[in-house]
């Protein structure tokens, strides 16, 4: 569903051209996880954005189900690691806005369906601030998956909460995603090679900057998966093996 | 990052207050939430059902002023044992863990009616109709605290939290009124 293909990214700084990205390709089929993972300020979420289609590659081409993506898909949905909530907002409105902004005429209604699927449908009064981080990120992803997407990018959607917060939430963004027969794919930029690992089919590796893939790494163990296992472990050290 | 924060309130004639620490500012953090209870039960059945409080500490990278309050809270409504440093998952929180979201909100709703803070905040409820904050930090300062909280402040947090989570209360923010929630009316 979405090929990447030689893509490079560089930026002018201080009159100098930055090269961040070099020649990345991947593709990303229906039904798969694939995460990416690699040092910081390799580009991990500069990519994710070309994706998204807020950026676009300095070279090379992104397509998604055989389309260049030039400006943002609506089939594309994408939760923030700073959930980036509007603070005014309640939780109902919240989840309510993008389908507003595509003039969905029962906007509150599916809201409600996604806050009773996120756990959170007694609360959608509270404004983001009377709300816990985990709770927070639950809006964010009622919100990304209220539209109906094909495809959901998640960047580093954990790394701002606790680790049991942040737990619970991988198990259920993989359950949301299983239940969902519309939602097909996902991909997360993640550092958390432990995290990748738990929750993903792939894991495309990247080296420091200017970042290309170092490997594609398969994850051929069965959901759920539990970190105390051998395999998993092996898992994690090849990555980390990759990266030091 | 730590934040110091201060709370103060003045109740039965003089005045509490306390230094307190949280880690993101703004963000209403409270040491016992749905999303770590999950996490807590989630951990325990990994590590075999059973785990004492170092591991679970070295696992989470959470303090012990952290997971105290969330392995007491747990161990109240039923989910889990705690013996001599020792955690362990009952069969009530194996069952949590396969429920769905509305099933374990049935199940807490259960259990915090068998608490004296939660049944007399109820009871003056359903002969008032409605409570100022104020008036339910009484109860839980009467109570002696809350889901073991530092303070009253997170104290009350922690009861609303779990009240509207358990669909036993709604709170009105803009009025500062608790009501009864739609189970029970």
């Amino acid at each position: 569903m979405l090929e990447v293909e030689g893509v490079s990214k560089y930026f002018i700084s201080d009159g100098s051209k930055l090269e961040v990205i070099r020649e990345i390709s991947f593709s990303l089929r229906e039904g798969e996880f694939v995460s990416i993972v690699g040092p910081s300020g390799c580009g991990k979420s500069t990519l994710l954005r070309m994706i998204a289609g807020i950026e676009r590659p300095s070279s090379g081409r992104i397509t998604f189900y055989g389309k260049e993506i030039s400006s943002p898909d609506p089939r594309i949905s994408m939760i923030f690691q700073s959930f980036a909530l509007v603070p005014w907002l309640k939780v109902i409105e919240q989840v309510e806005l993008p389908l507003r902004a595509r003039g969905v005429e029962n906007a509150k209604e599916i809201a409600r369906k996604w806050l009773n699927l996120v756990g959170l449908s007694e609360f959608e009064e509270f404004l983001p601030k009377e709300l816990s981080g985990g709770m927070r990120q639950r809006v964010g992803i009622a919100r990304a998956l209220a539209v109906e997407p094909s495809l959901l990018l998640m960047d580093e959607p954990f790394s701002s909460l606790d680790e049991l917060t942040a737990e619970t939430l991988r198990h259920e963004i993989i359950e949301l995603w299983k239940s969902t027969p519309s939602l097909k794919s996902i991909l997360m930029v993640t550092h958390n090679i432990e995290e990748a690992v738990l929750m993903s089919d792939r894991i495309v590796v990247l080296s420091r900057r200017p970042s290309v893939v170092l490997k594609i790494v398969n994850i051929d163990m069965p959901r759920p998966r539990n970190r105390r296992d051998e395999k998993f472990y092996d898992e994690v050290d090849e990555i980390y093996s990759l990266l030091s | 990052m730590r934040w110091m924060r201060y709370t103060a309130f003045y109740l039965k004639d003089k005045f509490i207050y306390r230094w307190s620490y949280t880690k993101t500012g703004s963000m209403l953090e409270i040491p016992v939430s749905y999303s770590r209870l999950l996490g807590l039960l989630r951990l325990l059945r990994d590590l075999g059902g059973e785990a004492d409080v170092a591991k679970i500490s070295e696992e989470t990278d959470m303090h012990a002023d952290e997971i105290l309050p969330l392995l007491a809270f747990s161990e109240m409504i039923g989910l889990i044992s705690v013996d001599e440093g020792d955690a362990k998952l009952t069969e009530s929180g194996m069952n949590f863990l396969k429920q769905g979201h509305m099933g374990r909100a049935k199940y807490v709703r259960n259990k915090l009616m068998e608490l004296n803070v939660f049944s007399e905040i109820m009871n003056e409820l359903k002969k008032k109709g409605s409570l100022e904050k104020e008036d339910v930090i009484e109860i839980i300062a009467s109570k002696g605290g809350f889901c073991y909280c530092n303070n009253l402040e997170e104290a009350f947090n922690c009861l609303i939290h779990w009240g509207v989570y358990s669909g036993l209360i709604e709170y009105d923010r803009e009025e500062n009124l608790i009501r009864l929630g739609e189970v029970n009316t």
